[in-house]
C-alpha cells in the first residue's frame, strides 16, 4: 500500500507490561479445548492409534525374534548331535550315515552344522518397520555358499510390501501432522471470521504474541499427549527405556513442533480457514508424499542400480568360463553329485583332489564377481549418500531417518548385516579350508572354537545430533521470522 | 480526548477518509452518522490502529494512536456491530479473558458487579455465552468497558439489530457512561438513537465530514431532513 | 435442468485458483510420472531383452558335457514387462525379475528392485498410479467440498430454493459440475498414456482392451470419490468440516485402512518366513525319491518295479538307461512337492487377498488398487502365472535332458556326453501373459465391491438430494 511508514513489529521485546496475562490466556485456551469435547477427542485418537502401532509392530519384532531363537535352538541340537557322533567315533563306533556325512570330515560339518548369523531386532525396532519386511533375519551360511549363493531376500507377500505397515513411524509420519492440522488450521482464522479477533485486537496486546501463546498452548496439550501414548505404548511392549527412547521422544516432540509452528505461520496469513486447510493440506502432500518420493527417485535416477539382470549374465559367463577350464568328465560329474565323492573309498586322493578343485573353482568364480556384487552396494550406498544430503528438505525424511536408525532398521544396517554375514562366510570357510586341504579331521574339541558370527555395525555412523539440529532449526525459524519479521503484519487482516 | 488530525485513508487508489479533523472532549457522546462506505468504520479502524493511515493521525488522550498503539488500547473499549464472544466461556470467564488480555486481573466478585452495572441479569452470569442474544453480549461489552476503566469507547453501530427495548437500555447505558466521563464514538445509522444519546452529531459523506454540530442545534424531524438532504 | 446448473458449477469451480495450481500441479507430476516411468521401461526392456539373448547363447554354446550336467548348469527365465506396467507398476518392484531354472530345485524369482533401494523408497514414487490413486481424489475433494456448503453460507441458497428448482436436478447438476472436469482431465491423461503406448509398441503388444477397462476403472473410482464430495458436502452444512471429514475419509481409505490391513490378515493368514518354507520342502524332499539317492528306499522301490516291468533282473538289461530314469522320476517327485508347497503359499495369498476384498466394504481404494494392477499385468497373480509357467518350462527341459541321457547312455556311463545339437534342441522359454477373461475371473470380488461402491454412494447422492 503506498504511503505507508514502515512500522516494524518489535512488541515482543515490550511485553513487560502485560505478562501477567500468559497463565490465563493458557487457562482459557484449555478450558475452551476442554468444553468442545476436541481434548477428549484428540485423547482417545492418538492413544488408540499408538496403542494399535505399537502393537502391530511389537508383532512383527516377536516374530522376528522367535524365528531366530528357533533357529538357534535348532542348531544346539544339532551341534549336541555332532558332539555326540564325534565321540562316537573317537571310540571307534560305526556311524548310520553316508560316508560324506561322517561328522570328522570338516566338509561335512562345514555344509551341515552351520552357525545361525542373526540379525537380532533392536530394543526399539517396534517403531519402525523399515526395510525389515524385505529381508531375512537369520542365514546359515555354509562352507559351500558364497556372496552369490547368499540369499536375503524374505517372503513376504508383495501386496504387504506395497501397502506398508501401519507402525509407529507411520502414524509419527503421515498422521501426526495431520492430526495438528485438523487441530490448528483455523487457530486464528475463526476468531477472525467469527468477528472475535477485532475485539481482542483492540485490547492492549500484540497479536502474534497472543496467537502464539495460545499455539503454544496447544502444542504443549498435544505433545504431552503423544509422549503420554508413546511412552505406555512403550512400556506395554517392554521396551527399555534407553538413551533410545529418550532420543526418540525428543525427535518427536521437535517434529510436531515443526508443524505447530507451519500452522501458526499459515494462521497469520490471515486467509480463511478452508484457505488454510487447503494450504496446509498441501504442504503435508508436499513435505510427506511428494517430496520423499522425488528425492528416491532422484537419488535412484542419478546412481541407477545396474539391472540384477545383466548381473545374471555376466555370473554365467564367469561360471561357464570356469567350466572350461576344468575339462575332466569326472569333475564334470562330481560337481553335480558332490555326494558321491566320498563314498568312493578307494580312491580318497582323487575325492579330496575333487574338494578342492571344486573350491578352487568356486574361489575363482567369486573373486570375478564380487566386484561386480560390490558394486551393486555400491550404488546403493551412493543412492544412500545422495538422499541423506537431500534429507533436510523435508522434516519427514529427517524424522523418517531418526526413526530408522533408532530402530536398526535403515538400509544401513542392512547393508551392515549383508557385509558381517559375507565376512563370517570367509571366517567360516578359513577356519575348514585349511583342513580340507591338509586332509585333516574334524575333532570334538574344534567345536568350541569355530567361528561365531558378530555384527559389525562400526561402519554406521550416526546422524541423529545433525537431525535434531535441523528439526529444531526449521520451526525456529520460522517462528522468529514469524513474531519479528514484517511480511507477517496483523494489519492485513481488517 | 479523541483527536483526529488531516487523517486520510486510501485504499490502493480508492479515498476511503480525505483529511478528516475531529475532535471529542472527554465525556462527550459523538455519533457518526452518513451512507455505508461513507468512512465511519474506517475512521474507528484508525482509532483501533487496525489499519494504518496513509495521511494524519490519530489521538486518543494526546497519545499517537499509530506510534503507541499498546497505549492507546489501553484507554479503550470497543464495541463492534455484532459482538461475538467464546460461545463455550461463560459471560463472566469472557470478561475475565478480555481483562486479562488487557493486563488486568479481577476476582469474580467484582466481575458479577460490573456485569449487574451493565444491566445483565443475573441469572446469565454463568451461563454460556452460547445462549445469550445480541442485547446480552452488547451488554457484556458494556461491562468490559466499566471494568476496564476506560476512557474511550468505540462503538461501531451497536445498536442495529436490537429490539427497541434494548436499544434504549444500550443508549441508556451510555448515557450513564458519559457521565462518568467516557468519551464515546459512535458510528451508527440510527438517527433517532443519534438525536437522543448524542452530545454531538456528524454527517460522513464519501470520507468527508460534512456536517458536525451539537444534538441540541436540531430537532428530531430537522436531522432526517437535514441528513437526507446532505445525501443528495 | 441439469445440465445449466453443471455448467454453472463448471464455471465457478475452474475459475477458482484452487483448480487453476492443482490442476497445473497435477498436470506436471503425470507428465514427470510418465517420464520418469516410460524411461525406466525402455530401460527394462531392453536390458531384458539383451540378457534373454545372451542367456540362450550361454545355454547353447556350452561344451559338450553330459545332459545332466548341463541340467545342474541351468538356465534363466526372465520376466517380461508388460506395456501397461508404464500405468500401473503394481507390486513389480516387490518381486523378483529372474528365476533360475535348474534340476531338482524350483527357485524363487530372485532380485527384487526394492532391495536395491534406499529405505526412503517405501515412501513411495512419482509414478502415474500414485497420481491416479491418490492425488486426483484429492484433487476431486479439494474443488467439490464446498459445492453445496458455499451455497449456504453465502446465503445464495434460499435464493435458489425459491425459484422452485427440483433438489434432485440441483445436486445431480452439481455432481456433473465437479464430475465433468475430472473426466475431461482423466481424458487428458489417459490419451497420453495411450501415446506413450503407442511409441513403445516394438517391445510387446499393448491389450487395448485392458486400457479401456484400466481407464474405465478410474472413471467409476472418480466418480465413487465425487458422490461422497457431493454426499458429504450437502449433509455437512460448513466447508472446512466438509473438508476435514472428506480428507479423513481419504486418509482413511487410501492410507491408513490398506496398511492396518496388512497387519489383520498377516494375523490372520500368515506367509511362512523364508527358512520356515524352504524347510518345509527340504523335509518333504527328503522322505521321497531324489534323483541323486540310489540307495533311498524309495529308489530301490523304483529299482524293483522297472525291473518287474521290463522281466530283467538286472538294471543293466534295461533298455535304456536307469540312472536318467531314475532322475526324471526323482524330478517329477520332487516338482510335485514343490507343487504341492506352493500351491500352499498360493492358496494363504488367495486368501490374504479375499481378506483385502472384505475389507474393501470400508474402503473404495482397495478394489481399484487390485484391479488396476490386475489390468496392468502387475499384481501377485500375474507373477505366480509367470512362475508356474517357468516351472512347467524347467520340467519339460528336465525331460528332455534326462531323456536324452536314459536313450542314448549305458547304465552307469557317467562319461556320456551330449553336444550343442540337444541345448539347442531345448525350445526357448516363451511366456505369455494370462488373458482378460481369467484376469477379470480372478478378480470377481473386486469387481463386485466396486460396482457396490458406485452403486451406494451414487444412491447417497439421491437420498441426500431428498433430505435438503
Amino acid at each position: 500500500m503506498p504511503g505507508h511508514s514502515s512500522h516494524s513489529w518489535v512488541f515482543f521485546y515490550q511485553q513487560e507490561e502485560s505478562s501477567s496475562m500468559n497463565l490465563y490466556i493458557i487457562l482459557t485456551e484449555l478450558k475452551q479445548l476442554y468444553r468442545n469435547h476436541w481434548l477428549l477427542m484428540l485423547t482417545s485418537l492418538i492413544f488408540f492409534i499408538f496403542l494399535y502401532a505399537a502393537w502391530n509392530g511389537n508383532t512383527n519384532v516377536e516374530k522376528r525374534k522367535e524365528s531366530i531363537t528357533s533357529a538357534l535352538v535348532e542348531m544346539n541340537q544339532q551341534d549336541e548331535l555332532l558332539l555326540e557322533r564325534l565321540d562316537s567315533l573317537k571310540e571307534g563306533h560305526e556311524l548310520n550315515l553316508r560316508p560324506w556325512q561322517y561328522p570328522d570330515q570338516p566338509t561335512a560339518t562345514g555344509n551341515f552344522n552351520p552357525r545361525v548369523a542373526a540379525f537380532y531386532p533392536s530394543n526399539l525396532a517396534l517403531i519402525s518397520t523399515g526395510q525389515s519386511d524385505l529381508f531375512i533375519h537369520y542365514v546359515k551360511p555354509t562352507l559351500n555358499d558364497d556372496v552369490i549363493s547368499l540369499s536375503f531376500a524374505e517372503l513376504t507377500s508383495p501386496v504387504r510390501l506395497l501397502f506398508g505397515n501401519f507402525d509407529i513411524s507411520f502414524v509419527l509420519i503421515y498422521l501426526l501432522p495431520l492430526i495438528v492440522i485438523a487441530f490448528c488450521y483455523n487457530i486464528l482464522s475463526i476468531e477472525k471470521e467469527s468477528g472475535l479477533l477485532r475485539l481482542v485486537a483492540s485490547n492492549p496486546l500484540n497479536v502474534q504474541l497472543w496467537l502464539f501463546q495460545k499455539t503454544l498452548v496447544r502444542f504443549i496439550t498435544v505433545a504431552l499427549l503423544i509422549v503420554g501414548a508413546l511412552c505406555i505404548s512403550l512400556a506395554l511392549n517392554k521396551v527399555d527405556f534407553q538413551p533410545g527412547a529418550w532420543k526418540l521422544l525428543l525427535s518427536v516432540i521437535l517434529y510436531t513442533s515443526f508443524w505447530f509452528a507451519l500452522s501458526f505461520v499459515v494462521n497469520l496469513f490471515g486467509r480463511s480457514s478452508e484457505y488454510n486447510a487447503i494450504t496446509l493440506l498441501s504442504l503435508w502432500m508436499f513435505l510427506v508424499l511428494i517430496l520423499p518420493s522425488t528425492v528416491s527417485q532422484i537419488a535412484s535416477e542419478l546412481y541407477p542400480v545396474p539391472s540384477r539382470v545383466m548381473l545374471v549374465n555376466e555370473l554365467r559367463k564367469e561360471q561357464a568360463a570356469a567350466d572350461k577350464e576344468q575339462d575332466k568328465i569326472l569333475d564334470d560329474y562330481l560337481r553335480a553329485h558332490p555326494e558321491m565323492v566320498v563314498s568312493r573309498e578307494s580312491d580318497e586322493s582323487t575325492a579330496y583332489g575333487w574338494w578342492q578343485r571344486y573350491f578352487a573353482s568356486k574361489d575363482l568364480v567369486e573373486q570375478r564377481i564380487e566386484p561386480l556384487m560390490a558394486d551393486y552396494d555400491q550404488k546403493l550406498l551412493e543412492q544412500q549418500m545422495l538422499v541423506r544430503k537431500l534429507r533436510y528438505l523435508s522434516p519427514s525424511v529427517i524424522l523418517q531417518d531418526v526413526l530408522s536408525e533408532l530402530a536398526h532398521t535403515s538400509t544401513d544396517h542392512y547393508l551392515a548385516y549383508k557385509e558381517s554375514v559375507f565376512q563370517f562366510t570367509k571366517d567360516w570357510k578359513s577356519f575348514f579350508l585349511p583342513l580340507v586341504f591338509a586332509e585333516k579331521e574334524f575333532s570334538s574339541d574344534m567345536v568350541e572354537k569355530l567361528p561365531q558370527f558378530q555384527l559389525d555395525a562400526s561402519s554406521l555412523e550416526s546422524r541423529y545430533f545433525t537431525n535434531m539440529w535441523v528439526l529444531f532449526l526449521y520451526p525456529f525459524i520460522l517462528i522468529v521470522l514469524c513474531l519479528v519479521g514484517k511480511p507477517f503484519s496483523i494489519k492485513n487482516m481488517f | 480526548m479523541l483527536k483526529a488530525t488531516n487523517l486520510t485513508k486510501y485504499y490502493g487508489k480508492h479515498l476511503a477518509l480525505d483529511a478528516l479533523n475531529l475532535e471529542v472532549q472527554a465525556g462527550e457522546i459523538f455519533c457518526l452518522l452518513g451512507a455505508n462506505g461513507a468512512g465511519k468504520s474506517t475512521t474507528i479502524n484508525l482509532f483501533l490502529d487496525f489499519i494504518k493511515p496513509s495521511d494524519g493521525a490519530a489521538f486518543i488522550g494526546g497519545i499517537n494512536v499509530e506510534k503507541e498503539p499498546i497505549k492507546t488500547k489501553k484507554l479503550i473499549t470497543y464495541i463492534p456491530e455484532n459482538l461475538v464472544l467464546y460461545g463455550n466461556l461463560t459471560g463472566v470467564e469472557n470478561l475475565q479473558y478480555f481483562l486479562s488480555l488487557a493486563g488486568k486481573k479481577l476476582k469474580s466478585k467484582s466481575l458479577e458487579m460490573f456485569l449487574e452495572e451493565a444491566g445483565l441479569q443475573s441469572g446469565a452470569f454463568y451461563q454460556r455465552v452460547k445462549s445469550y442474544s445480541k442485547g446480552m453480549r452488547q451488554k457484556v461489552g458494556i461491562a468490559l468497558a466499566l471494568a476496564k476503566e476506560s476512557k474511550v469507547l468505540l462503538l461501531d453501530e451497536p445498536t442495529s439489530g436490537l429490539d427497541p427495548k434494548a436499544s434504549n437500555e444500550f443508549s441508556e447505558l451510555l448515557i450513564k457512561l458519559s457521565e462518568l466521563g467516557v468519551t464515546t464514538l459512535m458510528a451508527t445509522h440510527d438517527l433517532f438513537r443519534a438525536k437522543e444519546t448524542g452530545d454531538r452529531i456528524g454527517i460522513m459523506k464519501s470520507g468527508q465530514l460534512i456536517e458536525n454540530m451539537s444534538t441540541g442545534e436540531v430537532g428530531h424531524t430537522d436531522l432526517e431532513k437535514l441528513y437526507l438532504d446532505r445525501m443528495k | 435442468m441439469v445440465w445449466e446448473i453443471a455448467i454453472k458449477e463448471i464455471k465457478e469451480i475452474t475459475r477458482t485458483r484452487q483448480f487453476a495450481v492443482a490442476s497445473i500441479v497435477i498436470m506436471i507430476l503425470m507428465a514427470l510420472a510418465i517420464g520418469l516411468s516410460y524411461n525406466y521401461y525402455q530401460q527394462i526392456q531392453e536390458q531384458h531383452e539383451e540378457a534373454r539373448i545372451n542367456e540362450r547363447v550361454i545355454w547353447e554354446q556350452q561344451d559338450e558335457k553330459n545332459p545332466h550336467s548341463a541340467a545342474h548348469y541351468g538356465t534363466y527365465a526372465f520376466k517380461p514387462k508388460y506395456p501397461l506396467s508404464l500405468i500401473d507398476s503394481g507390486v513389480e518392484k516387490f518381486l523378483g525379475i529372474s528365476v533360475f531354472l535348474e534340476a531338482h530345485n524350483r527357485n524363487e524369482a530372485d532380485y527384487a528392485a526394492a532391495a536395491d533401494q534406499t529405505g526412503l523408497s517405501r515412501f513411495g514414487s512419482i509414478s502415474p498410479d500414485f497420481i491416479l490413486l491418490f492425488l486426483i481424489p484429492l484433487f476431486i475433494i479439494l474443488i467439490g467440498h464446498n459445492v453445496m456448503s458455499k451455497e449456504y453460507e453465502r446465503g445464495t441458497f434460499r435464493l435458489v430454493k425459491s425459484q422452485g428448482v427440483n433438489m434432485t436436478y440441483l445436486v445431480l447438476g452439481k455432481w456433473m459440475g465437479i464430475y465433468i472436469p475430472i473426466f475431461l482431465l482423466a481424458g487428458i491423461v489417459f490419451s497420453a498414456f495411450a501415446i506413450c503406448l503407442n511409441l513403445v509398441k516394438d517391445f510387446g503388444d499393448v491389450n487395448w482392451l485392458a486400457f479401456g477397462l484400466l481407464a474405465i476403472l478410474y472413471l467409476l473410482y472418480y466418480a465413487i470419490f465425487t458422490s461422497l464430495t457431493v454426499v458429504a458436502s450437502v449433509n455437512i452444512k460448513n466447508s472446512g468440516l466438509t473438508m476435514v471429514s472428506l480428507l479423513a475419509i481419504w486418509m482413511i481409505s487410501c492410507l491408513a485402512l490398506p496398511k492396518a490391513a496388512t497387519t489383520i490378515i498377516e494375523e490372520s493368514h500368515p506367509y511362512p518366513t523364508q527358512q520356515a518354507f524352504s524347510a518345509a520342502i527340504a523335509e518333504d524332499k527328503a522322505k521321497g525319491l531324489n534323483g541323486h539317492t540310489p540307495w533311498s528306499e524309495a529308489s530301490k522301490k523304483l529299482e524293483e518295479e522297472t525291473l518287474e516291468e521290463h522281466g530283467v533282473t538286472s538294471l543293466e538289461e534295461l533298455p535304456f538307461n536307469f540312472d536318467g530314469y531314475r532322475m526324471q522320476k526323482g524330478e517329477e517327485h520332487e516338482a510335485a512337492i514343490f507343487f504341492a508347497h506352493y500351491q500352499e503359499l498360493k492358496k494363504i495369498y488367495e486368501n490374504q487377498k479375499s481378506g483385502y476384498n472384505t475389507l474393501s466394504i470400508i474402503s473404495p481404494y482397495l478394489p481399484v488398487r487390485f484391479l488396476s494392477m490386475s489390468l496392468a499385468n502387475t499384481d501377485y497373480e500375474s507373477h505366480w502365472h509367470f512362475s508356474d509357467a517357468a516351472e512347467k518350462y524347467r520340467l519339460e527341459m528336465q525331460g528332455i535332458l534326462n531323456g536324452d541321457f536314459a536313450e542314448h547312455a549305458a547304465y552307469g556311463d557317467w562319461s556320456y556326453k551330449s553336444d550343442k545339437s540337444l541345448w539347442k534342441k531345448i525350445p526357448e522359454f516363451d511366456y505369455q501373459p494370462p488373458g482378460l477373461t481369467q484376469i477379470l475371473a480372478s478378480n470377481t470380488q473386486s469387481l463386485i465391491s466396486l460396482f457396490a461402491w458406485s452403486l451406494i454412494t451414487f444412491l447417497g447422492v439421491f437420498l441426500s438430494a431428498r433430505r435438503i
